[in-house]
């Protein structure tokens, strides 16, 4: 099978995913006691206000019809409206997205420029210090809260040394470029705005280094256990018998197939980050889509509840195509089918 | 190759060179806030966060003078009421206009008023009363009301009464008088207009320099969003901020002393308390329910949960609103008084659940020493917490045997208490949370709600309150300061407890 027949299959096969993902999320959001007429009309409101407010939002009809015109509606490209702002959640998600988006792109490549380095150079050195201290770092990566790493990098390089930024995403002072992704960096390269890619740079250091130094451990980790299983096949002792320099057999024969299980958990990190880094964004005052996935929670939004689940799906479902098809690329025993 | 490293040298050096921007001028007022508005329409939005924004941008009728409860005029030079209270008729300042230059007269009025009645959404729960608005002539509006309503003049300073320009219904798309439009814009007649809104990043209003009250001294004021508590201490304390609303009770009092910040620290009228449902068996039963009322360390609440920053409500009318008086029964912490009520009502062995959610944080602190206080008298108090939307449709429906509450009036009047609180036509979360009904006491609130007469309104209501404490629906627990840290040249400031969360940005200024 071809790598093109491979993603065509792929494809269809997500729409029954996506529709489950749909009847699931719809399900579990309107069975919550609760009413978001009430929430919005505020709570002096009279009955008569919020009888109103219901019918106007559709909450009346039986669930399955609201389901079902909610389906029609998501057919047409249009997640409906959101119960909390008002406004289109295409657009909410649309603002959101890109924050999310650059930020998790940027945490993900920090980590792997370090994790891939670090975790060849403590299989290699096994039992050497630099294992010794990576180990430590990766301990302390997965065992403390990123509330607590974000509240001491903005405490130290902010507060006591004021070597970068507060939260936010961009100086006040400096206006947002220009610019159609909403990609700040991306934005400000493309119009050459260097004073708000310099700014949104800066803003970005601490959220991103705080988002990646889980991740960061479980892939350096990720690496070196592969890295030594792969170290001892026999195809390594065959390359190495033949002389090949020891670089070569590391690089050239070792890293592809150990890297096979890191690049899952590229995926799948970029999957969970995009909508899970609540966190971080709560320190950083960065205007993602965690955030606003738990304002529409606690707000009872449908709508945004369900245009953030789609999404959200949406990328994971590509993060792990484009994972399989990466496969292919680094093992050659691999085929697409 | 050459190009990837040409684009990393480039993003090194546009990190490592400090930006030139430099602070913001001092004519810019920065102010960190915990979290973005959802809604800009003065026809529409119930929140004061949101009312931050359209306060100063939509000017009233009148306005709340200085610290105080009471009105004064503000596009209504004067106004006169009929002998039956049933007719306001209000004469308009002549030199107004809307930021387009248009002049606000009384069609402007009339239209406003009209259209948040046709909205039906929640300011317009202020304004059920008005039967009718007439145009007497471009500078005279008349308000006709259904019945005499003493609290009217009140309700015309709330964000509801704000005066929006007629000309927004050019925006109007399938016959929504413009809702959608007004969501992300304003369009009035005030100091301070919308200049710029990033979603969850920042709010900015710019000064109205025509305004006709004078042109304020802060050209521009930032609302920043900023939710961690942390963060925004650090802002602040940097100079980075001026104004920080999200600060917990502990860190605002380590910030006290800090060179450079103040404290705003008034009463305000937000009050916390306890509502007991009066429907349930045993606490259908007065004597249970002053029973807790007795089991309650209302002083130690207030001194390790507010730190001090409050006072103890006695009765449900707050300090600072008129019709409070010291002479109602305010309980005490009295195990023994409330051993022997039990006793009395025979109830042994006392199984109670208490409903909150993570919505005020100090709830979960209160949950917990309620626990301990009625474990002391013999009752279990079990905590169920729920999400806060969950929480409002059980406390709706009655399904609770306690639920911790907050509540703040919309305007300065205690019908916003009494009524809401103990009208048993308000039964759920439209204001009666402990369903309580005493034919009495509805005769009393209902008949101050239409006299025109404070004296009369004061004894009414305050006859209202002593038989109500008896009955003891509601734990009254505690009335919090309004606490708000800010740079020490942030000046003019003043608090209103009716306008929490919302500045006086034309009478402020930054040294």
């Amino acid at each position: 099978m071809n790598m093109l027949t491979f993603v065509s299959r792929r494809l269809v096969a997500m729409v029954p995913v996506l529709l489950g993902v749909t009847i699931l999320t719809f399900l579990l959001s309107h069975v919550i006691p609760g009413d978001p007429a009430r929430l919005l009309v505020g709570q002096k409101a009279s009955d008569e206000v919020v009888k109103r407010m219901r019918e106007e939002l559709g909450l009346n009809d039986p669930l399955h019809i609201q389901y079902w015109n909610y389906l029609k509606q998501l057919l047409r490209g249009d997640l409906g409206m959101s119960i909390r702002n008002r406004r289109p959640v295409v657009q909410d998600l649309a603002e959101r997205f890109p924050a999310s988006f650059e930020l998790t792109f940027v945490s993900l490549l920090i980590c792997v420029i370090i994790a891939i380095p670090l975790g060849i150079l403590t299989a290699v050195r096994r039992n050497h210090v630099v294992d010794h201290v990576a180990r430590v770092l990766a301990l302390l990566g997965v065992s403390t809260p990123v509330f607590w790493w974000g509240l001491l990098l903005l405490l130290i390089f902010y507060f006591r040394l004021g070597w970068l930024p507060g939260p936010g995403r961009i100086d006040l002072a400096v206006p947002p470029p220009a610019g159609h992704t909403g990609l700040y960096i991306l934005d400000s390269l493309l119009s050459r705005d260097w004073r708000a890619l310099g700014s949104s740079l800066r803003h970005l250091v601490l959220p991103a280094f705080c988002l990646c130094y889980v991740y960061l451990a479980v892939m350096t980790r990720m690496v070196r256990s592969s890295m030594l299983e792969v170290l001892n096949l026999d195809y390594i002792r065959t390359a190495r018998a033949n002389g090949l320099p020891e670089r070569a057999v590391i690089f050239r024969h070792a890293l592809g197939n150990a890297l096979v299980p890191t690049v899952t958990i590229v995926g799948l990190s970029f999957g969970e980050l995009i909508g899970g880094a609540i966190l971080t964004e709560t320190i950083f005052a960065w205007p993602g889509l965690g955030s606003y996935m738990v304002d529409s929670v606690l707000f009872l939004d449908f709508p945004a509840i369900m245009g953030c689940t789609i999404l959200v799906c949406l990328i994971y479902m590509a993060a792990n195509l484009i994972v399989d098809i990466a496969y292919g690329f680094l093992d050659p025993q691999v085929r697409w089918g | 190759m050459r190009i990837a490293r040409s684009v990393l040298v480039l993003l090194v050096v546009a990190l490592l060179v400090p930006l030139q921007a430099g602070r913001a001028a001092e004519t810019t007022l920065v102010i960190l806030i915990p979290s973005d508005v959802a809604n800009l329409d003065p026809a529409f939005c119930m929140d004061n966060v949101e009312w931050r924004q359209t306060y100063v941008a939509y000017d009233r009728l009148v306005q709340y003078d200085g610290k105080s409860t009471k009105v004064k005029p503000m596009l209504a030079e004067s106004w006169d009421i009929s002998p039956d209270g049933k007719v306001y008729t209000f004469k308009l300042r002549r030199d107004v206009k809307f930021w387009d230059g248009t002049p606000l007269d009384a069609n402007a009025v009339k239209f406003s008023f009209d259209r948040v009645q046709k909205m039906g959404k929640g300011p317009s729960e202020a304004f059920t009363v008005l039967s009718e608005v007439k145009v007497i002539d471009a500078h005279t509006v008349q308000m006709v009301l259904r019945h005499p309503f003493a609290p009217f003049l009140s309700c015309l300073a709330t964000n509801g009464g704000g005066i929006v320009n007629p000309k927004v219904m050019r925006e109007e798309k399938n016959g929504d008088l413009a809702h959608e439009y007004l969501s992300t814009h304003l369009m009035g007649s005030g100091p301070y207009k919308l200049k710029e809104w990033v979603r969850d990043q920042h709010i900015i209003l710019e000064a109205n320099p025509d305004y006709w009250g004078g042109k304020p001294k802060i050209s521009t004021v930032v609302m920043k969003i900023v939710p961690e508590p942390g963060a925004q201490r650090m802002m602040l304390l940097r100079g980075e901020a001026h104004i920080a609303e999200g600060l917990l009770i502990e860190q605002i009092q380590k910030l006290r002393g800090e060179k450079g910040i103040v404290i705003v620290e008034d009463p305000s009228q937000y009050c916390c308390y306890v509502y007991i449902n009066t429907q349930r068996k045993p606490l259908d039963n007065p004597k249970v329910r002053q029973a807790l009322a007795y089991a309650v360390d209302y002083q130690g609440i207030i001194k390790s949960i507010l730190q001090g920053c409050g006072t103890q409500m006695r009765g449900p009318i707050p300090a600072g609103m008129w019709g409070h008086s010291e002479s109602v029964f305010q309980y005490q912490r009295d195990v023994a008084k409330a051993k022997q009520l039990l006793a009395e009502a025979a109830v042994k062995n006392l199984k109670l659940k208490i409903l909150y959610s993570d919505r005020v944080p100090t709830w979960a602190q209160e949950v917990m020493i309620l626990q301990a206080n009625f474990r002391d008298i013999g009752v279990k108090l079990e905590p169920e917490m729920y999400a806060y939307a969950t929480m409002r449709d059980k406390i709706d429906r009655g399904d609770f045997d306690l639920c911790m509450g907050v509540w703040m009036p919309d305007y300065a009047d205690p019908y916003m208490f009494m009524t809401y609180w103990f009208d048993s036509r308000n039964f759920g979360l439209a204001g009666n949370r402990a369903f309580y009904s005493n034919p009495k006491v509805d005769a009393l609130i209902r008949q101050a709600a239409v006299s025109s007469s404070q004296p009369e309104r004061e004894k009414l209501y305050l006859d209202a309150q002593n038989i109500i404490v008896q009955d003891c629906p509601y734990v009254f627990l505690y009335q919090k300061n309004y606490l708000l840290p800010m740079r020490s040249n942030v000046k003019g400031f003043v608090y209103n407890p009716m306008l929490t969360n919302i500045y006086n940005l034309p009478d402020m200024w930054i040294e």
